[in-house]
């Protein structure tokens, strides 16, 4: 149960800056995962800090204290990579055992818990196999093992199941977040795949060019984005440039009336997600004409894309909804003005 | 009428021509190869058991084991300098590996303005005419006092070694990701461990090109060992070239192969290394 803290942490690499001024809290016992793009900096920030790299500036802290001046080995803040990690001259449980071993615990005692251990993660039996035997998966347990048996203050996980099968990922996913819960180890997940950080974090934090652009649950990505590009980030598809004063924003479609959010009058983005759009029966508010231009059947919903004017919005109606709309009606849409979420519209 | 390109487009025709014309051209480089190295060596063999033999005989027609019985006498000269030789290689091998590690690894994995510079530095005694280098060392090593003792031969065996086992290291570390070794340090390993329980096993192979390479150009040093041991430290080369101005055929033939014997079996143990490295990794063009 620890607490990581960086503050205003700076990591220049001769003229690139590959963190910038970064302040981050993590909750005790947490999984937050760090979202962003390839190249955002998150491998660096795990790497800080490990104590594989020295920050430019700022200071790093577990639990309140400083930790700059430790080497990787004294941090105890483990780190597990995308990919092949396990060392390939060593057995499976020796791999596992890997941090006793540094630590000077007895082989006999490292190896009874890493056998132990790589049991718990799913492989009984199969610790004397040198991890070129093992299928990608099973070296992915025997790294979380390893890990775990380090029994790290911090767990560091960069991109882990990267290079997994899609059904492999799933399991490992849920093996990795039940380990984590049951020993409440504070978590640092860092993935550029949307969805596994909504899946995975309990918080995510999402790194652009270095930079911290949002914190929070995942649920805010997708209702409260901060900024355009956050919101294209988690793949919105309603965004409306107008003009914010008083209570409406003027778009080129409707004044639209907004229940939520003030940012400073003047040029605005507006986003909603397309399940909140409502067609067909008309709302007190912000209702308008439109054409249903296309309909798309995707099993669980029905993606409908609706014109007004030259402009489209993109809704999801429930399959049973969907059967009263098609191709060409003319329909009443509305965007509920609680579901409307505007954003500084200067940047892009 | 069957287009002409239907037969020739059927899967796996071409690929096993291809195969087969691979092979056939492995064998021939294969072939030449060994002509190349075995012919020589035979044509020392048949020297060594005879002698006399001259250009119209096509095999000599006096033999005996005159030269052979002279050199591997309990006695003989050759046992000196074949200990000499392989003490000297082996600790220019143990100090040229102790010194490549640090800065192939620096070399390999870091890229740093004056990388290029270093490079060139390096390779400058390799570029030198050994003569040249000889002489001005041959100066300095008198100033210090380190002629005429082993110490100072393995040390300027350093010069034309270094540079290669340098080389090799560094493009075994351009190739070894680093990764491994992070990961063993945020799982507790000091800077040592990490080094000794995963990096070493991973460029163990390396370090095996690297030494037999350095082994190989100690053991033929003439020039420098000549120069800095003035005739005090005797190694293989050093007997050979003396027995060679000599006269006696048979006798310089016979250590001539002497000589060579240690290295080719040694190469050819450790062939399984070097062949099964990529040329890029050990930093080979």
């Amino acid at each position: 149960m620890t607490t990581l803290s960086l503050k205003e942490v700076s990591k220049r690499f001769r003229t690139v800056d590959a963190v910038t001024d970064l302040s981050l809290e993590s909750e005790s016992g947490e999984l937050l995962t760090l979202l962003g793009p390839s190249g955002a900096g998150k491998t660096t920030i795990l790497k800080l800090v490990a104590g594989l790299l020295h920050p430019t500036a700022g200071d790093i802290r577990f639990d309140g204290r400083s930790v700059l001046a430790e080497p990787p080995e004294k941090r105890r803040a483990v780190l597990m990579l995308q990919g092949p990690s396990l060392f390939p001259y060593m057995s499976a449980v020796d791999n596992a055992a890997f941090a006793l071993l540094m630590r000077g615990t007895a082989r006999s005692q490292a190896r009874a818990r890493g056998v132990e251990m790589l049991t718990r993660v799913g492989l009984p039996g199969l610790g004397d196999r040198r991890p070129s035997d093992l299928s990608g998966g099973q070296q992915q347990r025997v790294a979380l093992a390893r890990a775990l048996l380090a029994e790290p203050r911090l767990l560091l996980l960069d991109e882990p199941l990267a290079n997994l099968d899609p059904e492999l990922r799933a399991d490992m996913r849920h093996l990795i977040k039940q380990s984590q819960r049951r020993r409440a180890i504070t978590t640092i997940f860092v993935t550029h795949d949307q969805e596994e950080a909504v899946e995975m974090g309990d918080r995510i934090a999402l790194i652009f060019e270095g930079r911290l652009e949002q914190i929070g649950p995942p649920r805010d990505f997708y209702e409260r984005p901060r900024s355009v590009r956050v919101a294209r980030f988690f793949g919105s598809q309603n965004m409306f440039a107008g003009t914010y004063r008083g209570d409406i924003v003027a778009t080129p479609f409707a004044d639209l009336h907004i229940a939520d959010g003030r940012p400073p009058e003047g040029p605005v983005v507006v986003t909603i997600r397309p399940e909140a759009v409502l067609l067909g029966h008309g709302g007190p508010a912000n209702t308008v004409e439109g054409r249903i231009i296309e309909s798309h059947y995707r099993g669980t919903h029905v993606a409908v894309r609706v014109a007004i004017g030259d402009i489209v919005i993109a809704a999801s109606l429930r399959p049973d909804e969907a059967r009263f709309f098609s191709v060409g009606d003319v329909t009443k849409v509305t965007l509920p003005p609680d579901r409307l979420w505007m954003m500084p519209g200067d940047e892009r | 009428m069957i287009p002409r390109a239907v037969k020739t487009d059927s899967p796996g025709f071409g690929h096993r021509h291809s195969e087969r014309r691979r092979r056939r051209s492995t064998a021939a480089l294969a072939g030449v190869v060994l002509t190349l190295l075995i012919l020589p060596l035979g044509v020392l063999a048949l020297f060594s058991v005879t002698r006399a033999y001259f250009y119209p005989q096509l095999a000599p027609d006096d033999w005996n084991l005159r030269a052979w019985r002279l050199l591997l006498h309990p006695g003989s000269e050759v046992w000196g300098a074949m200990a000499t030789t392989v003490f000297v290689g082996l600790a220019v091998v143990a100090v040229a590996l102790v010194l490549a590690v640090p800065a192939g690894r620096a070399l390999g994995r870091h890229s740093f303005r004056a990388k290029r510079l270093v490079e060139f530095l390096l390779l400058a005694p390799l570029l030198a005419p050994p003569l040249v280098v000889a002489m001005g060392l041959d100066f300095a090593f008198l100033r210090l006092q380190l002629t005429n003792r082993l110490w100072g031969v393995v040390l300027v065996h350093l010069v034309p070694t270094v540079p290669y086992a340098v080389l090799v290291m560094s493009g075994v570390f351009a190739n070894y990701d680093q990764a491994s070794e992070d990961q063993a340090r945020t799982l507790g390993a000091g800077r040592l461990d990490a080094f000794r329980y995963v990096t070493l096993p991973a460029i163990a192979p390396g370090l095996v090109v690297a030494g037999v390479l350095v082994l190989i150009v100690s053991w033929s040093q003439y020039i420098l060992t000549l120069l800095i041991g003035g005739g005090q430290v005797v190694t293989l080369p050093i007997l050979l070239f003396a027995t060679s101005s000599g006269g006696d055929t048979a006798l310089t033939s016979a250590l001539a192969l002497i000589t060579i014997a240690p290295v080719l079996a040694l190469l050819l143990l450790t062939s399984r290394h070097v062949s099964r490295m990529p040329a890029a990794q050990i930093g080979l063009p």
